[in-house]
């Protein structure tokens, strides 16, 4: 019976294949080392599949070009490292934005990919650090960028750190991926739409026994007086290399005194020890820059910039969906990558470049969806750029640090709004007439948290009879609106689930299976031969 | 936490006169009004609304419990939740706001939520002994409001709502002057900042795990709470119900 039915749909799908279904997309041409690519076709909006045998043939067709997909795996093949992070991007974040990009584009959605999704090589990673099942960020990007875990709170210094206890991490600094490249004469970058100074942009450059040390305003004084420094002093102060080349993202507030009145806001800095940070570091760079919105970032000249510091906010960027109604502009995260890649890309000796989504993760703690999801989606942008700008010696490591308590419930008919109401099949498998109810007769939305502050919404009267809200009376497809909760907190939290990673290039496959977080960097080590060329490159 | 900036509930003091304090028109950008409140004739604590520039805060002096809204972009609003026992503030962005669903009405923050109100009530006369403020009353939602409401403030001089045998009432009893009002608004900009975006990220800290396990955000609309923490929103609320 069921080779009956193979073959079936076999035939079907080879007589259809000649009346011409259209290729998925996948990838475009890379452009030789140095130079731009040819734009590729990948995340290209995928076909509606309305035929049963156009199923077949695309599976077999995609199961055909994965079997000739071939990446040179030796040692050092890689000239240069894309790590995109997405903070707090579980699984079901990207289901959910998969779809809702697909929607956004007049798409049912579920077979529709995010940029990423077209990489060859796919794995799952088990995000857990030293001391907690379920981590933050400091441990889980530590353990991306120095190949080890480490406890909650620490940002790259092992677990024989105690947190908050400057001198115990004395001694106990790990080396990171970025700073290898700076030794080994590559040029570095780091972007993020959260602050720079904030845990995981923190781990590239700076070693801290406590993630919240962003300024010395933030620190104990008898931290300072034993000899810790915060964390936007370590970026400008940063001796590895030349000098990181690029540092892109949000948490001004951080690197001026409290003296100095913002730009934008008017508000005081936070440094209490004079510095402006600003300053130091077109003082310390030549042919360096310092921007803070976003005409003055695309007037950088990027063909003689050498050293680019971009803070376009106090703390940290908007969200992608309230990005256009900021007041000064900020770049969105595809152009900061872009215009990245164009002053890294100048160094012969290649590149590291980290790139965060860092909001997906705040939108989720707030129990907003569609926020998360919009921000996930500007991360898919970035990463088409990357894709297209990079060349074929470049390995891009797309992955998360953790997961969220963000769930995808009931049984939507295909093409359901994603952030709508659920309504499911009737008996004919057709779309029902109405919205799918809970045992009291009230609808629900595909989307929900686990916990956090979409219980119950707070004083509303309608959450009297069965304890949740009347949904039909809500635009729940808003912006603004905020998911249920089954458990009620103040903010939603973490979750401790695998979360994948994506990559492609030189040194792809060595991403596969289950995988421990902190192999991603001896993933790209290996691929790009960090640590050789960094005990090459010295005197 | 929202619940509890207003629950500072005790005694009632016999009510003054609702035309004994008729304050003037400040000169300053920087002043305050203060509020007895009561509970069915029970004194339930007391409540500022300090006004600074174009920012608006209620401030709870007994708890030291504050809601500061900064309001110079009305299409851009911030927010500051206060703490003043543990000198702690936590920021809330224009983003943070949306993301929490808060849709902010800046006439109902400056003014208790009073000034939407008026229109539904029935204007009477001048107040005795306080030209510049006028009466109104009626129903609202189940709720009948007594408001004695000055117009160049734009507060209520007093403030009584009946509903279901409950009475509750806001009487100003002080202005607030400047030099306090700036004290009050520079002390509050020393307290330690956290972004309300971080905070889900910072469970070891003792203090925010407390706001995360309790919860601090639990209205969509949060302008004002009453004396049992209940919102008083522009939709004829200030009777309060149930939760």
């Amino acid at each position: 019976m069921e080779f009956k039915k193979l073959a079936l749909a076999l035939a079907i799908g080879l007589s259809l294949a000649l009346s011409g279904c259209g290729d998925d997309g996948d990838d475009g041409v890379a452009g030789t080392p140095g130079q731009n690519g040819t734009p590729g076709q990948d995340g290209a909006p995928g076909r509606d599949y309305t035929e049963v045998n156009s199923w077949y043939t695309s599976a077999s067709a995609a199961v055909s070009r994965a079997s000739t997909t071939n990446f040179n795996e030796t040692a050092g093949a890689a000239k240069n490292v894309i790590l995109f992070v997405g903070d707090g991007m579980g699984i079901s974040t990207l289901t959910a934005a998969r779809i809702l990009e697909g929607q956004l584009a007049g798409e049912m959605g579920e077979d529709h990919r995010l940029s990423f999704e077209t990489f060859p090589h796919v794995g799952l990673v088990k995000t857990y650090s030293s001391n907690q099942q379920t981590p933050d960020s400091a441990p889980t990007m530590t353990a991306m960028v120095t190949g080890v875990k480490t406890k909650d709170g620490l940002v790259s210094v092992s677990d024989a750190a105690v947190r908050s206890n400057c001198t115990s991490g004395q001694g106990q600094e790990l080396v990171t991926s970025l700073m290898l490249a700076e030794m080994a004469g590559m040029s570095t970058g780091i972007i993020s739409t959260a602050r720079l100074t904030h845990a995981t942009p923190a781990a590239t450059y700076a070693h801290s026994v406590n993630r919240d040390w962003e300024a010395d305003s933030n620190m104990p004084a008898q931290a300072i007086t034993d000899g810790c420094k915060d964390i936007a002093a370590q970026l400008i102060d940063f001796s590895y290399g030349d000098g990181i080349e690029v540092a892109l993202g949000g948490g001004r507030s951080y690197f001026t005194p409290n003296t100095t009145q913002d730009p934008e806001y008017g508000s005081n800095g936070r440094r209490r020890d004079g510095r402006d940070l600003t300053a130091e570091w077109t003082s310390k760079y030549s042919n360096s820059a310092y921007v803070w919105n976003r005409d003055q970032f695309l007037a950088v000249d990027t063909s003689t910039t050498d050293h680019l510091l971009g803070l376009f906010e106090p703390s940290h960027l908007q969200y992608e969906a309230d990005r256009a109604d900021d007041t000064a502009g900020e770049p969105s995260l595809a152009e900061m990558t872009s215009r990245s890649l164009d002053i890294l890309k100048r160094n012969d000796n290649g590149y590291f470049l980290m790139v965060e989504a860092g909001r997906i993760d705040h939108a989720h703690h707030a129990g907003n969806a569609a926020r998360a999801l919009h921000d996930t989606i500007a991360l898919s942008d970035a990463v088409r750029v990357a894709i297209e700008k990079a060349g074929p010696d470049t390995l891009i490591l797309v992955t998360a640090d953790h997961s969220h308590v963000f769930t995808i419930a009931g049984y939507p008919t295909r093409g359901n709004p994603i952030l709508g109401l659920v309504r499911g099949n009737n008996a004919d498998g057709k779309p029902a007439a109405g919205y799918d109810t809970d045992a009291n007769g009230m609808p629900y939305t595909t989307l929900g948290y686990a916990n956090g502050p979409g219980f119950g919404f707070g004083s509303d009267p309608m959450n009297q009879d069965d304890q949740r809200p009347d949904l039909n009376l809500y635009d729940v497809t808003s912006i603004d609106f905020r998911q249920e909760a089954t458990v009620p907190m103040g903010s939603e939290t973490h979750a401790g689930e695998d979360v994948a990673v994506f990559a492609t290039g030189p040194g792809a496959s060595l991403v596969s299976g289950s995988i421990e977080q902190h192999a991603l960097f001896h993933v790209m080590a290996r691929a790009a031969n960090l640590v050789a060329r960094a005990e090459a490159a010295q005197p | 936490m929202l619940r509890s900036l207003l629950t500072a509930t005790s005694l009632l003091l016999a009510l003054p006169a609702a035309a004994s304090f008729c304050p003037d028109q400040p000169a300053t950008g920087s002043w305050g009004l203060s509020y007895q409140l009561d509970n069915n004739g029970q004194r339930s604590g007391t409540l500022e609304i300090l006004r600074h520039g174009s920012d608006t805060a209620l401030y709870n002096p007994d708890r030291q419990i504050g809601e500061w809204w900064v309001l110079a972009d009305s299409k851009r609003p911030r927010f500051h939740r206060l703490f003043g026992e543990q000198q702690r503030r936590i920021d809330y962005t224009t983003g943070d706001l949306r993301a929490l669903g808060v849709n902010v009405n800046i006439d109902s923050i400056e003014s208790f939520a009073m000034a939407p109100l008026l229109s539904h009530l029935k204007a009477g006369d001048a107040v005795a002994d306080c030209p510049a403020a006028r009466h109104y009353s009626g129903e609202i939602n189940g709720s009948h409001y007594e408001v004695n409401w000055h117009s160049a403030l734009k507060l209520p001089l007093l403030l009584e709502t009946r509903k279901a045998g409950q009475v509750r009432r806001w009487q100003a009893n002080a202005l607030i002057n400047e030099p306090t009002v700036n004290q009050r608004f520079g002390q509050w900009l020393d307290f330690q900042p956290t972004d309300f975006a971080d905070i889900g990220d910072m469970e070891t800290d003792p203090f925010l795990a407390k706001l995360i396990t309790q919860g601090f955000i639990e209205h969509a609309h949060p302008t004002a709470y009453n004396s049992d923490g209940t919102v008083i929103s522009s939709e004829g609320d200030h009777a309060g119900h149930g939760h």
